[in-house]
């Protein structure tokens, strides 16, 4: 069982399907809206976006006090996807030293935490090595 | 208001009352508690309960309206708007405000508010790294340096150092700041306001018989309050939130930012009060440590800002926060601020910027003051 904030947006979130807002263009993402949070239309129209797991980080800060569970320190950054949807997202397999605005990045998938007995996981971003 | 601080004898209702005390024996031509028709009160966190019923508890105030009102780090300042609203359509001549929080009662504190088992929105993001972010993307965007943010915290903690009711009470260098331990980098210890217990309380008459309660009342001439999320784009370098709260503000009390003669604004971290000084005008996007190194913003300077120490020294106590500012700045504006009185000040503006919504977004709310 994942908690239902979890559950709700389990499709999206596993396979980086983002909403466009066919007027203005913003990406809605990992949830399914109604209306756009950009232009305001209500209703909005949204076609679906498989989106790629590739984005830059728009900015960071590596986190020294966070509660159990969390390892520090820990680069956490806003990441903006190349179609524009911007999430937090945990920075990996780098030095903190490396993490900087602009650093483009590549989601993978990574278990986030344990719910009863079950691993749960999501992205978090690695930075782009070589060519894609 | 009360002595900001770490209150661990007194509970939520015990600081509301003393804060109420004090406001009604502030009223230099008497108040009798029978006159106030409503109340409003703002927390974010009830320590008692959700409903305005801790506010009857507090004050004996049973049997009127009583509202309470909650909208992030701006509950105090939205709790006294639509106060404000309630006097301004005529329905009531003397109402409440009280802002109060209890920050702790809980060990765990907002620290635990990280929801580590939740997906992408806020999860990791503390209060500090919700600003660090955007220290991060200001620092980088306009070649701002850490010692550059730390002039904030040095100014605010002198003034806090003089003020009566701050919580911490102490003076500190731009190397006590940057070598300070971090908390979320770019941001350090210094960086970030204290955890603190508070409350203020506010009485507010409409203006055609303010007259009677004082021969020196302060006017409230404007009022600003919008929502923003990072999700909708642009830079990181701003609060949109309180752009739009200060235009509504400005524009309701027909001044500019060049009229603020003193100003209390939200610097939960150093960083909030250099972005907020552009947010509010004083200030072109990326220049706002100018005001700093020149003076300005400085106790004696031509701006003061923060003159309380701001929540920096003062604290922070959420719901109280906003309250407490405008209690601040009626000081200010009536020449009774002490130690930290700036010169005849006429036009006053108060501020919050809070976060919201896992993180995700902010709430801004701006009131602008007149004698
Ligand atoms: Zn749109």
């Amino acid at each position: 069982m994942t908690s239902p904030l979890v559950w709700r947006i389990s499709r999206e979130s596993a396979r980086l399907i983002g909403y466009k807002c066919t007027s203005c263009g913003w990406v809605s993402f990992p949830e399914r809206k109604r209306t756009c949070k950009r232009c305001g239309a209500a209703p909005a129209e949204f076609e679906e976006l498989q989106m790629k797991p590739f984005g830059k980080i728009i900015s960071f800060v590596i986190q020294h006090r966070l509660p159990e569970g969390f390892q520090t320190p820990l680069p956490l950054a806003v990441v903006e996807f190349d179609e524009g949807a911007r999430v937090y997202g945990e920075i990996i397999d780098c030095r903190p030293e490396e993490v900087q605005v602009g650093l483009e990045v590549e989601a993978d998938l990574r278990v986030m935490y344990e719910e009863n007995g079950l691993d749960i996981y999501s992205y978090k971003f690695k930075p782009r090595r070589g060519s894609a | 208001m009360i002595d900001f601080g770490e209150h661990f004898s007194m509970s939520l209702e015990d600081m509301i009352e003393e804060a109420y005390l004090n406001a009604i024996a502030s009223v230099d031509k008497g108040l009798d508690p029978k006159e106030i028709e409503a109340a409003w009160y703002g927390t974010v966190y009830p320590a008692m309960g959700n409903s305005g019923l801790v506010l009857s508890h507090a004050t004996g105030l049973f049997g009127i309206p009583i509202t309470r009102v909650e909208n992030a780090c701006a509950t105090g300042s939205d709790t006294f708007r639509n106060a404000c609203f309630s006097v301004a359509a005529g329905l009531y001549n003397v109402v409440l405000v009280v802002g109060a929080e209890k920050m702790h009662d809980e060990p765990g504190g907002l620290l635990q508010r990280a929801d580590l088992k939740r997906l992408w929105m806020g999860r990791g993001v503390t209060m500090p790294a919700f600003f660090g972010l955007r220290a991060t993307a200001y620092m980088h965007k306009y070649g701002i340096t850490r010692e550059q943010v730390a002039l904030v915290s040095v100014k605010n903690h002198h003034n806090g150092s003089l003020y009566p009711h701050a919580h911490l009470r102490f003076e500190c260098s731009v190397e006590d700041v940057v070598n300070a331990p971090y908390v979320s980098y770019p941001l350090g210890l210094y960086d970030c306001c204290p955890v603190t217990d508070g409350a203020a309380a506010l009485i507010l008459a409409r203006a055609d018989i303010a007259t009677r309660y004082t021969d020196n009342p302060v006017y409230v001439l404007g009022s600003g309050l919008a929502t923003d999320s990072f999700v909708r784009g642009g830079d990181l370098t701003n609060f949109r939130a309180s752009q739009n709260a200060a235009k509504q503000a400005y524009e309701t009390a027909g001044v500019k930012p060049e009229d603020i003669d003193v100003a209390e604004i939200h610097d939960c971290f150093s960083i909030t009060e250099l972005i907020s000084y552009e947010d509010l005008g004083f200030a072109e996007p990326g220049q706002g440590v100018k005001l700093l190194d020149e003076g300005h913003v400085h106790l004696g300077g031509e701006k003061p800002i923060n003159p309380s120490g701001g929540l920096l020294a003062k604290g922070h106590p959420l719901g109280a926060t906003g309250a407490a500012q405008i209690a601040e700045l009626y000081e200010q504006l009536r020449g009774e601020a002490g130690p930290v009185q700036v010169k005849n000040p006429e036009i006053a503006l108060q501020h919050n910027v809070g976060i919201g919504r896992f993180a995700t977004g902010s709430v801004g709310c701006v009131h602008i003051l007149g004698r």
